[in-house]
Formats: C-alpha cells, sequence, structure tokens
C-alpha cells in the first residue's frame, strides 16, 4: 500500500470547543502557478467534546456515493461508532479553505482517497490512544480501542474518545502509523446507506441552481448557434423594456484562454441580465442578434465522415503500437476481415442544467459552482477575469455546490468562467442559467469517431494479424494539451487484444472540427470498446468460434500484461476471464432463446476496472428493440461500499444503454440539430429491463465503478442484436 | 393573484405568465422543485394543482388562481408520507435532482391506485427522467410504499 504522499501531511489542533481536529493537506501542485508553500485542506476528522465525530472529505457528490465511501474509510480506521459519525459537504468549508486534488472524475475518488484517508482516520486514533495512555500512565500499546473508547486491557480502565480529544491534540502526528488488516474490517467491504435520503426527499439540499446570494442578478445567454461563430451586432431595445432587465452584455468568449491556450468558454454571445429568472428568460428572447457564422458555417456530420472515410484507409498519422509486420501477416493469412465502426457525438446533459453564480469585487472572484472540479472552476473564473494566474489561488475563492448530475460535464468549468466574467463586467453578483437547448446546443461533446478495423484469421480461425486505425477530432488537441499528444486522449493501444495478437497495429489520425470536445462518463472508451468487442464478435462469426470462447483463448493463461493508460500499469488476464465467465455464466450464454431474441457479450479493462456484460434483446417488426435483460460481473478490487457499487453499476448501463439505442448528436450547417429531449431522448422507467449485478471483489487496489460499466453495455447490445437479426451493427445509435 | 401552496394562502404580484415553477423558486423560495428542460418533457419541475400533477414549468402564474399548489416540500409534515419512508429505506436517489418530480409523481399515483401493477407505474412514472438511472430502485420503493400504506411491516 502507498504511504501518504509526500504531496499530502497530516496536521493535529485542539478547537476551540475543546475537541480534537486532524486535517490532511495538500500541496496544491497540479498547475506552476501555485507556489510550493500554499497548501489545501483535503479532508478532516474533528472529535466534538459531546462524542460526535464530524468527517469530512471533499471530492464532489454527483450522485456516486463518495459522500459515504471516504468517510467510511476514515471512520474505520479510527474505530468509532458509524452512528455517531456526521458526514460533512464541502460547502460548509468553503468559505475558509481553499481546494487542491479534489475533483470527481476519471472513477479516481475511491482509489486515489483509500490509503490517504486510512492514514487520516488511522492517525487520529493513535493520538487518543496516546492520550488516554499519558493520563493513566501506562504504555500506549497496552491500550485498544472500540467503537469510540480506549480500553487498558489489563485494568479494564475506559475514556471515551472526546473525553480525551483536547489533550490528544497535543501529541506529535504519528509517521507510520499501522492500517487494520482487512480481516478487521467492520465497515470497509459493508454494504452503507445514504445519508442524504431524507434532505432529497423533502426538497432540502441545496443544488448549484439553488443557491441564494443577497442581490445577485440571474442571466441568460444568448449563444452563437454556429460553432466558431461570433457577434456581428444586436439589438437590446425591446429586451431591455422588460421589467427586471438590467443589462445587455455581450461575451467575446475568444478573447479567453487558459495559459496553456485552453479555450473556457463555447461560444461567442450576449448575455441577457435581469433581477428575477423570468425576467432575464424574457428578455432573451426578445434579444435580436446578428450573427458571423463564419468558417464553420457548413460544417456537418456527413462532413465529418467524409473527411474520417478518406483518411480511413491511408496509413495513419501516428502509430502507436507496431507489434511484428501486420501487412505481411494479414496478407498470407487464411481469411481476412475488415470493419468500419462510427459513432457520433454525444453530450452527457445532466439533468440540473449548466449554471454558476459569480461575484467580482475589488479585485477579488468568489464563485458559487455545482462543479466536478472546483480547482478548475478556480482557474476558469481566473482566466475569465482577466486575473493574473499568479494571484488565482488568494483571489479566487470557490464554494462547490451539489450538482444535479455531473457524468463528466462538469469537469469542464466555462459555465464558472461565464459567470465570473459577467459578474466582473457588471460589478455585482451573477448567476448564469442554462436551458436544455443551450445544453445540447453549446456544450463539449464526446467526441464522434471513425475506426477501421483488419483482422487476418489462421486456418483455426485465430486472428494472427491485427489493425486499428482511430479517427476523430481530439480532446487534447481541443484542451490545447501541452504535456500529451492529440492521441493520448483518443485511442489505449494496450486495450485487450492487445499483446495477445502477434502483429498487432494501432494508428490514429486527426480531423480538424469545431466542435468543443469534452468528458462524458467512460470517455475513450465509450467509442472504442464499441468497435474492439464487436469486431472481435465478428473474427467469432467468421472463425467458426464461440465469441466467449475466442475471447478466453486470446486472454490465455492468467497473467499481467502491460497497460500504460489510467488504470495501469497491468492488465491481468485472469481477472477479465473471471468477470467474462461470471457474465456468461449468469446470462445464461449458450442457452436458447424464443425467436426475434439475442444476446451478446462484451468485456472490458476499464480504468483499473474488469468488467463484463450480457444483453439480452428483442425485436419487434424487424425494427424495434428493446433490451430484456442486462447481466454485469465486475471486478473493481476492493470494494468499500458494495450497496454503492451496485446502484452506480446499473446506473452505468443506463447510460450505456442510451449511447447504444438513443443518443446522438448532429451537426448541419455548422450548428446541432438536436433541442431537447423529445429530438435528444434518454430512457424512462418503462424502457429499463432487470439489470444483475454480480460483484467480485478482490484484495486488490480498488479502483472505480462510476464509468467502468457503461463501454461493454454499449457492445454487448450491438452483438445481442446482431444475433438476433443476423445484421451487424457498425455504427451508434443502433437502427435497423 | 391569490393562490394557496401547501396549505398556505398567497397573494402576490406577479407577471400571469410567469411559470409556475419561478414563481415557487423565485417569489416563494421553495427551491425543492426543479427546472430541468423548461418545456415539460423531463418532469423534474412536477407539483400538484388541486391534486393533479402538472409540469409548472408549463402551468402559468394565471392558471393557478385561486387553486391548490403542492410541492415536494408540502408532500408530508415529516418526511413520513409512505413514498419518502420508501425512498428513504431502499435508498432510491443518486444526485437526487429528480426525485422530487419523481415522488410527486408517485404521489398522485398511489392516491390513484393504491395497488399499482409494474404497468401502472410505467404509464405514470414515464414522463419523468432520470439521468442517473435510478428507476429500478423507484420502481421497488413506490411497490414498497403502497405495502407501507397498507400498514403492513
Amino acid at each position: 500500500m502507498n504511504e501518504i504522499s509526500r504531496r499530502q501531511f497530516l496536521k493535529a489542533s485542539a478547537t476551540s470547543a475543546g475537541g480534537l481536529f486532524v486535517g490532511l493537506y495538500a500541496f496544491g501542485s497540479r498547475e506552476p502557478l501555485q507556489s510550493a508553500t500554499s497548501t489545501q485542506l483535503t479532508a478532516f476528522v474533528e472529535i466534538e467534546p459531546q462524542g460526535i465525530v464530524n468527517i469530512f472529505a471533499g471530492r464532489p457528490e454527483i450522485g456516486q456515493g463518495v459522500l459515504i465511501a471516504i468517510p467510511r474509510m476514515i471512520a474505520e480506521e479510527l474505530d468509532v461508532d458509524w452512528q455517531r459519525v456526521r458526514i460533512r459537504q464541502p460547502s460548509i468549508l468553503a468559505m475558509d479553505e481553499k481546494y487542491g486534488d479534489q475533483f470527481t472524475g476519471g472513477s479516481t475518488s475511491v482509489h486515489e482517497s483509500i490509503d490517504p484517508m486510512r492514514q487520516a482516520g488511522a492517525v487520529a486514533r493513535a493520538l487518543l490512544v496516546a492520550a488516554a495512555a499519558k493520563r493513566w500512565g501506562v504504555a500506549a500499546d497496552s491500550c485498544t480501542t472500540n467503537s469510540g473508547q480506549i480500553l487498558h486491557q489489563p485494568t479494564g480502565r475506559t475514556l471515551k474518545y472526546e473525553e480525551v480529544a483536547a489533550d490528544a491534540a497535543q501529541f506529535p502526528v504519528p509517521k507510520d502509523v499501522p492500517l487494520k488488516d482487512p480481516g478487521q474490517y467492520q465497515l470497509l467491504g459493508k454494504p452503507a446507506t445514504r445519508t442524504d435520503v431524507r434532505e432529497i426527499v423533502t426538497g432540502q439540499v441545496e443544488y448549484g441552481l439553488d443557491v441564494k446570494i443577497p442581490g445577485m442578478l440571474r442571466a441568460f445567454i444568448e449563444r452563437c448557434p454556429v460553432f466558431g461563430g461570433k457577434v456581428k451586432s444586436f439589438n437590446a431595445e425591446r429586451t431591455l423594456k422588460v421589467s427586471g432587465v438590467k443589462r445587455v452584455v455581450e461575451i467575446r468568449a475568444d478573447d479567453f484562454r487558459l495559459p496553456s491556450g485552453r479555450p473556457i468558454m463555447t461560444s461567442n454571445g450576449v448575455a441577457v441580465i435581469a433581477d428575477s429568472t423570468w425576467a432575464a428568460w424574457k428578455g432573451r428572447d426578445l434579444l435580436q442578434v446578428e450573427w458571423t457564422e463564419g468558417e464553420h458555417a457548413n460544417e456537418s456530420t456527413e462532413n465529418l465522415r467524409s473527411r474520417s472515410a478518406d483518411l480511413l484507409p491511408k496509413t495513419p498519422a501516428d502509430i502507436l503500437m507496431n507489434d511484428g509486420n501486420f501487412d505481411t501477416a494479414f496478407a498470407s493469412s487464411a481469411k481476412k476481415l475488415e470493419a468500419v465502426y462510427e459513432m457520433p457525438f454525444v453530450e452527457a446533459s445532466p439533468l440540473e442544467p449548466m449554471n454558476c453564480t459569480a461575484r467580482f469585487e475589488n479585485g477579488r472572484c468568489e464563485v458559487w459552482a455545482p462543479a466536478q472540479n472546483p480547482y478548475a472552476v478556480q482557474q476558469f473564473a481566473g482566466a475569465a477575469t482577466g486575473l493574473d494566474p499568479k494571484t488565482w489561488m488568494e483571489a479566487v475563492t470557490v464554494h462547490p455546490l451539489r450538482p444535479g448530475g455531473g457524468f463528466g460535464r462538469r469537469l469542464d468549468s466555462d459555465y464558472a468562467a461565464e459567470a465570473a466574467f459577467l459578474a466582473k463586467a457588471i460589478g455585482g453578483t451573477v448567476q448564469v442559467i442554462w436551458t436544455r437547448e443551450d445544453e445540447i446546443q453549446h456544450s463539449l461533446y464526446r467526441t464522434m469517431g471513425s475506426h477501421r478495423l483488419q483482422a487476418g484469421l489462421d486456418s483455426n480461425g485465430l486472428p494472427v494479424a491485427w489493425s486499428h486505425h482511430v479517427v476523430n477530432p481530439s480532446r487534447y488537441a481541443y484542451q490545447h494539451s501541452t504535456d500529451s499528444k492529440p492521441y493520448n486522449s483518443e485511442v489505449y493501444p494496450d486495450d485487450f487484444p492487445a499483446h495477445v495478437i502477434p502483429n498487432f497495429r494501432v494508428g490514429y489520425s486527426r480531423i480538424e472540427c469545431p466542435v468543443p470536445i469534452g468528458y462524458y462518463r467512460s470517455m475513450v472508451h465509450s467509442s472504442n470498446n464499441f468497435a474492439l468487442q464487436s469486431f472481435l464478435d465478428e473474427i467469432a462469426h467468421a472463425g467458426g468460434k464461440d465469441p466467449v470462447a475466442l475471447r478466453l483463448e486470446l486472454l490465455g493463461k492468467d497473467r499481467d500484461l502491460p497497460y500504460a493508460d489510467h488504470g495501469g500499469p497491468a492488465f491481468n488476464t485472469g481477472r477479465l476471464r473471471k468477470v467474462l465467465e461470471a457474465a456468461a455464466e449468469h446470462g445464461n450464454w449458450g442457452k436458447s432463446l424464443p425467436e426475434n431474441h439475442g444476446r451478446g457479450i462484451a468485456c472490458g479493462f476499464v480504468f483499473g476496472s474488469y468488467v463484463a456484460e450480457v444483453a439480452e434483446v428483442s425485436i419487434e417488426g424487424g425494427k424495434n428493440i428493446r433490451v430484456e435483460r442486462m447481466v454485469a460481473a465486475v471486478d473493481p478490487g476492493r470494494i468499500v461500499n458494495p450497496a454503492g457499487v451496485e446502484v452506480q453499476v446499473q446506473g452505468a448501463v443506463i447510460d450505456g444503454l442510451n449511447m447504444a439505442l438513443n443518443l446522438e448528436i448532429t451537426l448541419e450547417r455548422g450548428r446541432v440539430i438536436q433541442s431537447s429531449f423529445a429530438d435528444y431522448s434518454y430512457f424512462r422507467i418503462k424502457d429499463i429491463p432487470p439489470i444483475e449485478v454480480y460483484l467480485l471483489p478482490s484484495d486488490a487496489t480498488p479502483w472505480g465503478i462510476g464509468e467502468i460499466p457503461v463501454p461493454p453495455a454499449i457492445s454487448a447490445v450491438a452483438n445481442a442484436v446482431f444475433a438476433a437479426t443476423g445484421k451487424r451493427i457498425r455504427r451508434l445509435p443502433i437502427r435497423l | 393573484m391569490r393562490f394557496k401552496v401547501n396549505g398556505t394562502e398567497h397573494s402576490i404580484t406577479v407577471d400571469p405568465d410567469m411559470p409556475v415553477l419561478w414563481v415557487l423558486r423565485d417569489l416563494l423560495e421553495l427551491r425543492g422543485t426543479k427546472f430541468g428542460c423548461g418545456v415539460g418533457l423531463c418532469g423534474a419541475c412536477t407539483v400538484h394543482v388541486n391534486g393533479t400533477p402538472v409540469r409548472s414549468c408549463q402551468t402559468l402564474a394565471r392558471e393557478v388562481e385561486g387553486k391548490e399548489v403542492t410541492t415536494i416540500e408540502g408532500l408530508s409534515p415529516n418526511a413520513d408520507h409512505p413514498l419518502q419512508k420508501a425512498w428513504i429505506e431502499l435508498d432510491v436517489p443518486q444526485c437526487g435532482y429528480c426525485q422530487a418530480g419523481q415522488l410527486m409523481t408517485a404521489a398522485w399515483l398511489l392516491k390513484q391506485k393504491p395497488h399499482p401493477t409494474h404497468r401502472d407505474i410505467d404509464e405514470a412514472m414515464s414522463d419523468n427522467l432520470c439521468r442517473c438511472g435510478t428507476y429500478l430502485r423507484i420502481r421497488k420503493a413506490i411497490l414498497r410504499a403502497a405495502e407501507l400504506k397498507e400498514g403492513k411491516a
């Protein structure tokens, strides 16, 4: 297990109320802008004199359950009665502290937190024991703890944590405190219920849009419908006549970027600012804007597909992997297969539309943001208000608010940039609100893509040559990423079946595209897994092999293979084999199905966790696809909260089903065509099949779960549709 | 205009065309009712008007003159509506944003059909979108609430 890294340290102090406070601090060093001495509180445990234990851990809760999981880690090592624990949300601390590693994304929260958080709990416990031992005049190692009490075994004396809490702060923070053996766990690995449901079902939770800051105004922004277009002129005469409308302000998004060159807003536009939501809404409706549509006015999905199709058969611009000699092996193989897979842009559309509240006064910016990365909010707001980057840590205060869903969309803090810019423009407090149409048309998108796959099979139907060419617009290119290449965000060359097929080649070519590219749950995997797992299915059928048998044959002996990207450094074939076998077994693989039904299977190693899924579909009238059943087998390493894992898997599978069957963002004339949940639609309760989740935990380092089941859900459904109809699906969303 | 919200009489001056959603959130400070799409397609804004669920983003202030509006804050005095109890028991929410709308629709369903079938639930609840995918738990919780309403343990 890792120790707390040198970038983090624990500090103990007595509270003014007579309690113990142990804080975990991190150096903020993700950007060279921070001074080496600036530190941020990332977690704490506080023992109150009345015995209540407050635990705070700063990862934003977007519905994925870190609000429970992370405090459980601290409480486990602290050895405290869970009923005495109160979980504090980040917003309470936001007034006083600045933030370091406080983001929720990449399915990393549990993985990155588990060791430092357990240390924090263990250190607090050690301090309490030291204080009790001193009071009794005994050796600390003759004391044990149980559920908030210290016990001196030989004499049977006990002290409650709160009775020694103030004294405990006087002791030096011990360096290497032993952690519990997992066999002793009382909390971790056991299902925990959420603590916020009562608040939610009574309408008491404050989401981003619910924040109320005295004097705040509301703003809607009319954004250029064409990507990259600009404001030519605008007429606000009728707008300004609406009672309550205060100002109309142009936003030149192009003028603002991070120091790296990364854009901080997606669109140029004109903002209507009013003293009420309704006045701002009405005012915006009456605004007249003329646009200079610009060079992308004729961009379209068809153009992008066509430009991709031109590149696909050519030599990739970048070769990322080149084992053996694909061309020779392919030319001489018994059977040759080729397929092109395509997927559209998709938009994450959390149910709470983008919004953010900001105030700018005396060169300081304050932001209330429902964000997934409060740190990025600080940067985007700092850049939007023209503050010197070296001052952002001090000059921009971020109050993270609970978001109504994230899904990756809220990792980009463009909404914060807009609010901060407008706050400065009017010298006050502004809440920017996006409508659903704004969200669907002016967002950042999971990129479209085209994949060309080729395989040469031997006479036994086993692939002996494989080539994968990915063509798409790159997110890293859009973000002006300086320390990565454009292909690093688009393809992971070590993805299975890499390293198990000789003569294996992976290449990438980028296409130019004006669409802003962002994050959507499972990222590159939601596209690539569809291509890879569909093609493996095609290979299986071409070679007369069962799709599960082919995958098992390729996985071979249980061993580690290299994996250089997020979730690595190793990919273990045995763990993938086990989830594949479990999904197949529970999914009744190989058993018969009624007519017009089909079963498909897919698997993946996604951000460190292993997953396999079986989908059962039925086809009605040769056209209508209904998912009848989903089975998911998941190995995310050691599981902190099995109850949380199960619902995350179900939610992620549903996201995958939507990507498989519903979601498509289409470009025509440089703009997004879709505009509401009517033409960009998500499944409703009547569409959802039973989703069975089988957890295969291990003692391995825990990785994530929030994103992991999305990709194989898509691929399993596509393979199931083939099984039901004989029609191979090469394009998403699936249409018959 | 005069109307009742959660049992309290209100007399306010308001643009008659303001959607009830903003009347509730901005004028009456009742922010449990949510804005999700503004065009009546997601159900996050669901409230009861004279006992019937409506999309408050599509219901104008003038339309509730003299009527009774119930919001999530008024569903029960003490979080003790059988649905709220079932929701807590079964850990239904994830991000939680859609849940007020889900509960208001489900409350009406249970009034109409104390023993709803799966089909009843499909038909009544399909106007409420959940992006997090808590549907399976929602269904379970509605069935559980029906039991609790019956007085079953």
